[in-house]
């Protein structure tokens, strides 16, 4: 999908002295959809079938080029004290989050944190606990056009594979080389997860959703059950053909489950 | 350039495995399983190596090089300062030239300020104590956040300077290391504290912190023009400085290889070629994770083409641009001459030793050098 149906704005929103990035569109309940690794990439499909019901919020998290990095900011938790400032400044909480990959992480610190801002939340193949029988892929190390690749199931029949991905491919710099800058930062060691988290999501009593796509070889399907096992009542879904990125290889499929739990919960 | 001072360098590499295995693997580095790895083979190594040092001192270098690297079979030295340890007992007059330790890497650096004042007082003050970043891959290996790179090795060296210089006890309290005592009882026979260099390959960001610290900066092989830019860029910061940049502020390391006859030397000499390009072949994500290095693509890509020429020009052609300089005494010494005039170095590092070259062949080399190289050069 190269063009969206929904209108979108692109805002940029102070928030204690940092320009927050952030696009916005849609109508209805507020949904904060935070990315993960890859970045900001603009307005997406998946953010485009969520605000047919919704309004989404899509920053770019500080850091990853379109909005700067704070120079106090240098963890996960620091960035979900970040949102939870925007989202008191906004006036609208509490709201839907929706966390992708490491914005998966971002979102359940900030379940851990204030849980009151959230009505509902939704981690798709989320980052931040340790698998127990499996590994997490070390994307650091790894030439990020082979990341990038491993991200998908099928990339050669994903649209937005091959609208974001499908061209030539800057090795060094360019725009996405602050955001693979802070996930090292804060992601290098240890290596996306935190071990206390498990423990300190025993007490989230926000509805939750976890979505996992079956063939994810970035972060083994384990750690969805290892969240759904730490977040009481959380419920766990899978995406069937599907890798670690929903949002780009299954857009429509994973705003119908969001919005289904979202608007049923 | 009388002054000039004259080094022995190897590498130490371990030559037990087939570097044409590289065509499996993203580089030699990091993930090469170390099942290829024999510590039999590698005991008779590090003492050979140890052996030809003996020789380096007993012929008259004024010091030794020496480095580290991890999960790298072509360096042996996984901690420099076993290896200054070991010359400080088994030499008499050769400086102990570390270039150097990895500061980023380190998680204790107070703990290095008196393995290093250790390594000063045994070698009775012949340590001369080299500071690197290390290359991307080195905080890989050691899993030290490659984007704290900079920071860490900054702070490291405050850190070290610190323990040596400040009477104790005082407190440190940084942004990556702290210290309730920093009280060492462990400190550096030279005074205010052991010589500081600095070594690097193409990094400006290195070169302008050396020439503000007036430590000497040693180009690591570069090309002679990549090598005189540098160099100037030392001269203009030094300037800045309100100081004028002399030979002894900067080094070059050269490859270099004799032998008593032409042809000897040259057969010999392809050693240096012997990991087949693998230096050539090393993921950015390896060589620069993101973080690691200011993003400076231009830079970036400026280094990688100079390991990547290196290995791909024919042996002659590295002759002719003086990447390797190989032959008899006499053929050498007309292009050393060369070299450091045009550069105007005071350090001289002459890369003497590599891959399959016997200890036979080596120890001839390094007689060589003592008889006949280094006199000549020094009356020159």
């Amino acid at each position: 999908m190269t063009t969206s149906t929904v209108p979108f704005t692109e805002e940029r929103v102070q928030v204690a002295g940092t320009e927050l990035y952030v696009l916005k569109g849609g109508s209805g309940p507020p949904v904060l959809v935070l990315h993960g690794v890859e970045g900001f990439e603009g307005w997406l499909a998946f953010h485009d079938a969520l605000a047919e019901q919704a309004t989404v919020y899509a920053p770019s998290h500080p850091g990853y080029g379109q909005t700067p990095c704070p120079d106090w900011l240098e963890t996960i938790p620091h960035q979900a004290v970040f949102y939870h400032w925007f989202l008191q400044q906004q006036a609208s909480a509490p709201v839907d989050v929706v966390g992708i990959g490491m914005g998966g992480w971002i979102a359940a610190q900030m379940a851990v944190m204030c849980p009151q801002n959230m009505r509902h939340l939704v981690l798709v193949d989320a980052a931040g606990v340790r698998p127990q029988h499996s590994e997490m892929f070390d994307i650091f190390i790894t030439p990020w056009r082979q990341v990038i690749d491993r991200c998908f199931y099928d990339a050669a029949n994903s649209p937005e594979y091959q609208r974001l991905f499908g061209g030539e491919f800057q090795e060094f710099g360019g725009p996405r080389e602050a955001g693979r800058t802070t996930s090292m930062r804060m992601c290098f060691r240890p290596f996306m997860y935190d071990r206390s988290l498990p423990g300190m999501l025993e007490k989230v009593h926000v509805p939750t959703l976890i979505v996992w796509g079956a063939q994810d070889q970035i972060i083994p399907v384990e750690c969805g059950q290892l969240y759904q096992r730490a977040i009481p009542g959380a419920t766990l879904r899978l995406i069937e053909q599907c890798g670690h990125w929903p949002h780009l290889e299954r857009p429509q499929e994973l705003a119908r489950l969001v919005t289904e739990f979202t608007s049923n919960t | 350039m009388a002054n000039t001072q004259y080094y022995y360098f190897t590498e130490q590499p371990y030559t037990g495995y087939d570097p044409a295995i590289q065509d499996e693997y993203p580089a030699l580095r990091l993930t090469l399983p170390n099942s290829l790895y024999d510590p039999k083979l590698a005991s008779e190594l590090y003492n050979r190596y140890h052996d030809e040092y003996q020789v380096a001192d007993e012929v008259g270098f004024d010091g030794i090089m020496i480095n580290e690297h991890h999960t790298a079979p072509f360096c042996m030295q996984a901690s420099i300062n076993i290896t200054g340890t070991v010359l400080a007992k088994i030499t008499r007059h050769a400086k102990i030239v570390m270039l150097g330790n990895p500061l980023p890497v380190v998680d204790n650096p107070l703990r290095l300020a008196e393995e290093l004042s250790m390594i000063d007082c045994i070698s009775r003050g012949r340590l001369v104590s080299g500071f690197v970043r290390g290359g991307g891959v080195e905080s890989l290996a050691n899993n030290v956040n490659p984007a704290h790179n900079r920071e860490r090795f900054e702070e490291a060296h405050d850190v070290i300077l610190a323990a040596w210089t400040r009477p104790g006890p005082f407190r440190w309290e940084g942004k990556h290391f702290q210290y309730r005592v920093i009280n060492p009882w462990a400190l550096p026979l030279q005074k205010p504290h052991p010589p500081i260099m600095v070594p690097g390959t193409a990094s400006t960001e290195t070169v302008v912190w050396a020439a503000q610290h007036r430590y000497p900066y040693i180009v690591l092989g570069s090309f002679l023009e990549q090598t005189q830019e540098l160099i100037q860029i030392y001269r203009e910061t030094a300037e800045a400085e309100g100081y004028e940049m002399q030979p002894e502020h900067i080094g070059y390391l050269i490859r270099c290889f004799v032998a008593d006859t032409h042809e000897k030397a040259q057969e010999q000499g392809k050693n240096f070629f012997w990991q087949n390009g693998a230096l050539n072949k090393q993921p950015r994500e390896w060589m620069a994770p993101p973080g690691y290095a200011t993003v400076n693509v231009a830079g970036i890509r400026r280094l990688r083409a100079i390991s990547r020429s290196f290995d791909s020009l024919a042996y002659e052609e590295a002759q002719k641009n003086y990447q390797l300089v190989v032959g008899t005494p006499d053929q050498v010494i007309e292009k050393l001459q060369y070299v450091r005039n045009l550069l105007g170095v005071g350090h001289l590092f002459l890369w003497s030793h590599d891959g399959y070259m016997t200890h036979e062949d080596t120890v001839r080399c390094i007689e060589l050098m003592g008889k006949e190289v280094l006199p000549a050069l020094r009356e020159s």
